[in-house]
C-alpha cells in the first residue's frame, strides 16, 4: 500500500511540475526496479528466501528551483521512496546552492552526508556497476543515514591536468538504526566533517573525515544487557579511489569507524571492484569485508560478487549480481540478528542473488 | 573480378575510416573573441565552468545523445563515452549541483542557436561550419 501511495505522491509532484511552462524549474527522475532473495533461513539486511522487490527498488523525483532573481542561487529537493524504508516518500535532500563563484559553492538545509565515494548518487543505480553497493561498508549497518540539516561549502580548483575539490560542512540528524532485526533511534549532534578530492579524465582519489557525536536508545529497545541510553562519539574516516580507464574500471574504498562510550562496535570495512568493459557488457568481481570489534555486536564478514551490468542504453542499466556471504565465526555479520553469543540466530555461509533495472530521466 | 573486389575493400575502408575519423569543430559566436583549450572545453560542457576563459558567460549547447558529432567530441575533448556522460550527468543532477547542457538534434540547430547568441558554445561536424559561427577549436 505504501508503494502505491509513493508511485502517487511521486507521480502526482511530477505531473504538477512538468506542467509548469516555467523554464527555471527541473525536474529530473531516476527508478531501480528489481529482485533479490537468500538462500539463508536469517533475514539478509532485509532479504529472505522468498524473492522480494523491495532489497534493490527505489524511486525518486527532484526538482531544481531557479528563482532568476539575478543571484547564484537555486533550490532543490529529491523526495525518494525506498523499498528498504517501507516505500515512504522522504525528502533526500532539500537545500539553497549559493554559487558564489565558479569555484565556491555554500549550500544549506537537508544536504548530502558526503561519507563515501558514491555517497552523492548511492541510490542512482546507472552510476555504479553493482546491483546493490557492497553491504559491509555502504550498508546501513555501518552509516545508517546519507543526509544531515545543516551547512556545506565547497571550494574547487585545478592543479594542472587535475581538479580538486574540498569541502567543509556541519550538521546534525535523527534517525533509527535497523540494529540486529531491531530498530534504534539515534540522535546525531554536532557533526562535522573534511572531504579532498582529486580527480582527472580518469579517475580519482579521495579522502574524507568525520567527527560526530551521538546520543541512541540500544538499551531501551533490547532490554538487559545494554545501558538505556548512551552518548558516543565517533571519528570516521575513508578513503577511495577509481580508475576509469578504457575499458578497465577500478574502484576501491575504506572506511574506519572509531567509536568511544558507545556499545556499537568500531569497524574497518573495505572493498575493491574490478571491472572489464566489453561493448555493452561489463563483468564484475568484487571482493568486500567488514571487521568489527570492542563490542559483543560482532558484524564482522566479507563476500565476494560476480556481476554483470549491461548497458541498454546511455540512460538504462540491467543488472545481475551473485553474492557469496561468509560471517565470521559467532558473528551475525549484517544479517538481521543478534551474534549468538546474545542470544541470535546462527548464520551460514549464504548465497544472495539479485536482479535489477535502473534508468534515470 | 579483382579490381572489383579491391575497389569495394577500399571503398568501405574509406566510409569507415571517414566515419570513425570524422572531424568536430568547436564553435561560438562571430564576435566572440575566446581562445579555448580542449581542457576549458571540457570544463564547460561538463558543467565545471560556466564562464569562457576570458571572462564572460557560457551557454554549451550538446548534440542529442547517438549523433557522431557528440561521439567524437566527447572521445576527443571530455574523454566519455556515452553511458559515462550519462552517468556523469546523474551524479551531478541528483545531488542538485547541476543541469546537463541544452541539447538539440543537428547541426543545423546548433549553428543556428550560436548564430544568435555570444554566449553560446558548441560543436558540430567540421563539413558544415558556415559563416554565421567561428571555429575556436578542432577536434581529433
Amino acid at each position: 500500500m505504501n508503494l502505491i501511495k509513493s508511485i502517487a505522491a511521486i507521480s502526482l509532484c511530477s505531473l504538477s511540475f512538468s506542467s509548469l511552462a516555467d523554464p527555471t524549474v527541473s525536474t529530473n527522475a531516476f527508478i531501480t526496479a528489481g529482485i533479490s532473495f537468500t538462500d539463508s533461513k536469517v533475514s539478509y539486511a532485509g532479504t529472505g528466501q522468498d524473492p522480494k522487490a523491495s532489497d534493490v527498488s527505489k524511486m525518486a523525483v527532484q526538482f531544481t528551483f531557479d528563482p532568476d532573481m539575478g543571484l547564484p542561487i537555486t533550490f532543490t529537493t529529491q523526495l525518494l521512496a525506498k523499498g528498504r524504508k517501507g516505500w515512504s516518500v522522504e525528502a533526500e535532500w532539500a537545500f539553497l546552492a549559493y554559487e558564489a563563484s565558479d569555484n565556491l559553492t555554500i549550500k544549506a538545509g537537508k544536504i548530502l552526508a558526503p561519507y563515501f565515494m558514491i555517497s552523492q548518487s548511492i541510490d542512482v543505480g546507472i552510476t555504479y556497476p553493482w546491483g546493490v553497493a557492497p553491504e559491509e561498508i555502504y550498508g546501513t549497518a555501518n552509516i545508517p543515514f546519507s543526509s544531515i540539516a545543516g551547512m556545506d561549502i565547497t571550494y574547487t580548483g585545478d592543479i594542472g591536468d587535475y581538479e580538486y575539490s574540498m569541502s567543509l560542512y556541519t550538521g546534525e540528524n535523527t534517525f533509527t538504526v535497523p540494529a540486529a532485526g531491531l530498530t534504534v533511534d539515534v540522535e546525531l549532534v554536532g557533526g562535522v566533517g573534511f572531504v579532498f578530492e582529486l580527480t582527472n579524465d580518469y579517475g580519482m582519489l579521495r579522502y574524507s573525515i568525520h567527527d560526530m557525536n551521538f546520543k541512541d536508545n540500544i538499551g531501551t529497545v533490547t532490554g538487559g544487557g545494554f545501558p538505556s541510553t548512551s552518548n558516543g562519539k565517533v571519528l570516521f574516516t575513508t578513503y577511495g579511489a577509481k580508475l576509469e580507464l578504457d575499458n578497465i574500471l577500478v574502484m576501491s574504498e575504506y572506511a574506519n569507524r572509531g567509536l568511544a562510550q558507545s556499545v556499537f562496535p568500531t569497524s574497518k570495512a573495505w572493498y575493491i571492484t574490478m571491472a572489464y568493459r566489453i561493448n555493452q557488457y561489463l563483468p564484475q568481481i568484487t571482493y568486500s569485508e567488514v571487521k568489527t570489534s570492542g563490542s559483543p555486536l560482532d558484524q564482522s564478514q566479507s563476500s565476494i560478487t560476480a556481476g554483470l551490468e549491461v548497458t541498454t542504453s546511455a540512460s538504462t542499466r540491467l543488472n545481475f549480481d551473485i553474492i557469496r556471504i561468509s560471517p565470521d565465526n559467532g558473528s551475525a555479520g549484517v544479517f538481521d540478528t543478534f551474534p549468538v553469543g546474545l542470544g541470535g540466530l546462527p548464520v551460514d555461509d549464504t548465497t544472495k542473488i539479485s536482479a535489477s533495472f535502473s534508468m534515470v530521466f | 573480378m579483382k579490381t572489383s573486389l579491391k575497389s569495394i575493400a577500399l571503398a568501405t575502408l574509406l566510409t569507415v575510416s571517414a566515419g570513425t575519423f570524422a572531424q568536430v569543430s568547436v564553435i561560438v559566436h562571430p564576435s566572440n573573441d575566446v581562445t579555448i583549450s580542449k581542457k576549458a572545453a571540457s570544463k564547460l560542457f561538463l558543467g565545471k565552468s560556466k564562464k569562457f576563459p576570458g571572462g564572460g558567460q557560457a551557454v554549451p549547447i550538446e548534440q542529442s545523445d547517438g549523433s557522431s558529432a557528440r561521439d567524437e567530441f566527447h572521445a576527443n575533448i571530455t574523454k566519455k563515452k556515452s553511458s559515462q556522460l550519462k552517468a556523469y550527468w546523474s551524479r551531478i543532477v541528483f545531488t542538485g549541483k547541476g543541469q546537463p547542457p541544452k541539447e538539440v538534434s543537428s547541426d543545423s540547430e546548433v549553428m543556428e542557436l550560436i548564430s544568435r547568441n555570444p554566449s553560446m558554445i558548441g560543436y558540430v561536424d567540421s563539413s558544415s561550419v558556415n559563416a554565421s559561427v567561428k571555429v575556436v577549436l578542432t577536434a581529433p
